[in-house]
């Protein structure tokens, strides 16, 4: 009787073990790279790109990354719901009920006559859309701005303006 | 569209010189009447550049259920041609074709004209009155959809853009009325008039014919390109029933029926950006839809959301490349300030 | 020769697991909606399908039958098809995550899907390559529903369908319409 028992426990005993040991040695293996590329590139291609910062992360990626680790996905305003709805369908997690606003979309504008080319809103620019050499006036080159605000804060003379971009 | 209400000297054509009257019209801000509203005066600057020019008199017209141009080239046929003699005379142009799609109206106009101008009848058939079609069916030259016709010294007017012309040529008058379509009749409108005025018992209208026109609300009024107000008819349409006859009207051979589900249905399938901007508005497909579907009104749609989303889309992909670069200028310029540093701690130094 | 591409032809086609056999009819339903997860599922699948046919064969023959341990074949199999699945996954987690994403839970549900736990006991008798002929068979027939099915399922979206009939409704009639046309292929080999 334990003979006829013996067998059957033996051979799947076996099974067990060597499978066992064939997943660990793949999970060794092939450990999951971080940062978890194309992923990342993916949810990123749905951002606005503004690097705003407005959601709280001082960029577009950082905020992909964010997202992906279990971040709340509405947090995108200039994105607006259509980047919501995007985000939660890639990740299919559950939209909710907070829906966004719908963006406006704003260009900067710098009153040239009282820039004083302290150069501190090109430093500001996440994406080089204010040209300009030091001590001369900058502006703005709208077809570059993102409308993300960063550059008005830092300008002394508050001399940067927000239009609405048609 | 404004237009310009100044009154002119009344000019006697034919002894000015043509720049004298290519002046007139382009102080008199007279646009294109058959619909792109598009300014004369450069259509006739482009002409003057190419060698040989010929006027063309669009008098077509196979907007279904309107007949303006028709009914003006009736009344008043002898200022239409006195307005096509003046534009050869500015382009000093070589022939001049007045093309109508009605028998009548060419018997009629071919009386007590000398033949200066050839008189042709056209198929009423639509898309006939397309600017590269007419030019293909009068003159049998093929010309590319990115080739404007004025550029080869051929230019297209309307016969209410003509009439304009004669009428602040010859008498000085500002355009400040068109014939148009209302309703089904034909009637003189000042233009600027609120479209809704026009046609007071109805509820919804179209400016344009019911096929291709757009929708009006109660801020819209006559501008100089519109040649007609309509009823509009998409609240009573009824369901696609996928028969098809959308795809067989297309003069353009696009695939309707599936760009219409496409924009009604969930579907987010990735739409043709080509199809949708091959459509040339026309309106075959409206026309021949049994259901009454307003199918242009969705393929508008679709184009205008596509395109926005691909400007988006692609505003979006250059601010990336835009960031990355800025990331990479100041880590460099950060690593360079490390490395001289290092270097400048290396060399020698007076105080060590 | 011959022989394997009648049994690699059968399993695909006139004796369709999904089809014919109505096995395999979960991760069918939940993948077979977007041409993006439909064509990696059943490559999964025919990968996964093509191994665990050959372990579970080569088990059979090595082990199970000489020692006449017939029983042990369900839990067994069952064993070995959740481990190559769990392979599959990590692998695949490895080279793209994005792909990991979109296939979300079903890629472990490979692991239930009777259809490769059918092929592996049919075929546990046979020699080994007319095994792998059933399976790499089976696993293309599988694949081969899925992306029509995909693609049907985007036509189908596309029409008014009546409210009571949205989404799986219309998806499972379609199926079995479909079905119906597949057992025109009965009697071809």
């Amino acid at each position: 009787m334990t003979v006829q028992l013996a067998l059957p426990v033996l051979v799947l005993a076996t099974c067990g073990l060597t499978l066992s040991l064939l997943i660990v040695t793949f999970e060794a293996l092939f450990k999951s790279k971080s940062p978890k590329d194309d992923l990342i590139v993916a949810v990123n291609d749905l951002l606005p790109q503004t690097q705003c910062a407005q959601c709280g992360y001082p960029g577009c990626r950082p905020y992909a990354e964010a997202v992906i680790a279990g971040e709340n996905f509405g947090l995108c305003i200039p994105g607006g719901e259509k980047t919501r709805r995007a985000l939660a369908s890639l990740l299919d997690r559950d939209l909710g009920n907070q829906e966004l606003g719908e963006p406006t979309s704003l260009l900067a504008r710098v009153r040239e006559a009282e820039c004083i080319g302290c150069g501190l809103c090109f430093e500001a620019c996440p994406v080089d859309a204010i040209v300009g050499a030091p001590q001369f006036s900058h502006t703005v080159l709208e077809s570059h701005c993102t409308g993300c605000e960063l550059c008005v804060p830092p300008c002394p003379v508050d001399c940067i303006d927000l239009v609405a971009n048609k | 569209m404004t237009v310009s209400n100044q009154k002119f000297v009344p000019l006697d054509w034919k002894q000015e010189s043509p720049s004298a009257l290519l002046d007139r019209i382009r102080d008199a801000e007279i646009v294109g009447m058959g619909g792109a509203g598009f300014p004369t005066h450069l259509k006739f600057e482009a002409a003057l550049r190419a060698e040989h020019r010929s006027v063309i008199a669009n008098g077509v017209e196979t907007d279904p259920g309107v007949s303006a141009d028709k009914t003006l080239l009736r009344q008043n046929g002898n200022d239409v041609i006195e307005g096509i003699r003046i534009a050869a005379r500015v382009l000093n142009a070589t022939s001049c074709i007045l093309a109508v799609s009605e028998r009548s109206i060419a018997n009629q106009l071919k009386e007590g004209n000398s033949s200066d101008i050839d008189i042709v009848e056209v198929e009423n058939t639509y898309q006939n009155g397309e600017e590269r079609v007419l030019i293909e069916k009068l003159m049998g030259r093929r010309i590319a959809s990115d080739v404007y016709p004025a550029t080869l010294g051929i230019i297209v007017l309307n016969v209410a853009t003509l009439f304009a012309i004669c009428e602040s040529v010859r008498d000085g008058l500002p355009v400040t009325k068109r014939l148009a379509t209302v309703m089904g009749h034909d009637q003189w409108c000042e233009i600027g008039t609120p479209v809704h005025d026009l046609a007071p018992s109805s509820d919804k209208l179209r400016v344009g014919s019911f096929a291709n026109g757009r929708p009006a609300d109660s801020k819209v009024s006559l501008q100089p390109t519109h040649n007609a107000v309509s009823i509009d008819r998409a609240n009573s349409a009824m369901p696609c029933i996928r028969c098809g006859w959308c795809d067989t009207a297309c003069p353009k051979h696009l695939p309707v029926e599936r760009l219409l589900n496409e924009a009604t249905g969930s579907l987010s399938a990735p739409t043709s950006l080509t199809h949708l901007n091959d459509c040339n508005d026309c309106g075959a497909c409206v026309v021949s839809c049994p259901s009454g579907i307003p199918i242009i009104d969705y393929i508008r749609g679709s184009r205008d959301r596509e395109n926005n989303s691909r400007t988006a889309e692609r505003r979006a992909s250059e601010a990336l490349s835009r960031f990355e670069a800025k990331q990479q200028r100041i880590s460099t310029r950060n690593q360079r300030t490390l490395d001289d540093r290092e270097s400048r701690m290396q060399q020698d130094h007076k105080w060590q | 020769m011959s022989d394997l591409l009648l049994l690699l032809g059968g399993a695909a086609l006139v004796n369709n697991f999904v089809l014919v056999q109505l096995l395999g009819l979960c991760p069918f339903m939940g993948t077979s909606n977007r041409i993006e997860t439909a064509l990696p599922m059943g490559i999964a699948t025919v990968f996964v399908i093509t191994i665990s046919t050959l372990l579970t064969n080569v088990l059979n023959t090595f082990v199970l039958a000489p020692w006449d341990l017939g029983y042990l074949r369900i839990i067994l199999f069952i064993v070995v098809i959740a481990s190559v699945v769990q392979l599959t996954e990590q692998y695949i987690r490895f080279a793209s995550p994005l792909l990991h994403q979109l296939l979300g839970l079903y890629l472990p549900l490979i692991t239930s899907n009777c259809a490769v736990l059918a092929i592996a006991l049919t075929v546990a008798d046979l020699s080994l390559l007319s095994a792998l002929a059933v399976g790499v068979g089976g696993g293309l027939g599988f694949s081969l529903v899925l992306v029509l099915f995909a693609g049907l399922r985007l036509r189908i979206d596309q029409n008014s369908i009546p409210r009571p009939f949205r989404g799986a409704p219309i998806a499972l009639v379609t199926v079995g319409v479909i079905a119906l046309a597949f057992v025109g292929f009965r009697g071809m080999l």
